[in-house]
């Protein structure tokens, strides 16, 4: 999925971004400059970001068990 | 619907839409903008649940950069004409299949479309058992909900008679 139409940012890279430690949309933009044009797709960055954590924190709960 | 050939590259993005009449008008009037951009059909589907959403397919004659075709103006027009301020996540590919294996089943038609720059997993169509858990993880993160709708209309781009 494109997240970014600026940049062509995919949401492959941006969750690659992400799993390697970005946690705001800023540091996302830092990261692959998704983001940092327009704006309009930072909900969307957002959505990956809670969605990466979400799956982390399942994960580790299922380990703790 | 028709027109999509194997191998078109394929746009396809489900959003909300104000006004979805003024937004079908719009695009008709822009139908230059968006034969400039190399699109040769645009269809809607209109969600059964909510009347405001839509799932729009857009083919597209070629491939030369999808970069390109997707920060061109009239995109961004399009949505800022739907009342969409955020932009959705936008799928980009190409149909790599049709299948008819669940006519049986009622299911009219599958068409299979491979993403340009993710290899798509697609396990669950030859063990549809899987479809299930694959399901389970839409609306997560980029990937929309599951989308059920009707078509409702097909635009041909750039065949003006």
């Amino acid at each position: 999925m494109f997240v970014c139409l600026c940049t062509g940012a995919t949401s492959h890279a941006v969750s690659e971004v992400v799993a390697n430690g970005a946690k705001t949309s800023k540091q996302i933009a830092e990261a692959c400059g998704a983001g940092a044009d327009c704006g309009r797709c930072r909900r969307t960055l957002r959505a990956i970001i809670e969605s990466h954590f979400q799956v982390n924190s399942c994960a580790s709960e299922s380990l703790a068990r | 619907m028709s027109g999509y050939d194997l191998h078109s590259l394929i746009l396809a993005c489900d959003f909300g839409v104000d006004d979805v009449d003024q937004m079908w008008k719009w695009l008709k009037k822009h139908e230059d903008g968006l034969a400039s951009i190399g699109a040769h059909h645009v269809v809607r589907y209109t969600s059964i649940w909510e009347p405001r959403r839509v799932l729009a397919t857009m083919g597209n004659r070629h491939a030369r950069s999808i970069r390109d075709v997707l920060r061109s103006p009239a995109i961004f027009e399009w949505f800022s004409i739907s009342g969409a301020d955020d932009i959705p996540p936008i799928f980009g590919g190409e149909v790599v299949e049709k299948l008819e294996r669940f006519k049986g089943g009622g299911v009219r038609k599958i068409w299979v479309y491979q993403a340009l720059d993710e290899v798509a997993a697609r396990q669950w169509i030859d063990h549809p058992d899987a479809a299930a858990e694959w399901m389970s993880t839409a609306g997560l993160g980029a990937y929309p909900t599951q989308f059920v709708g009707r078509y409702a209309h097909l635009m041909t781009v750039g065949e003006k008679v």
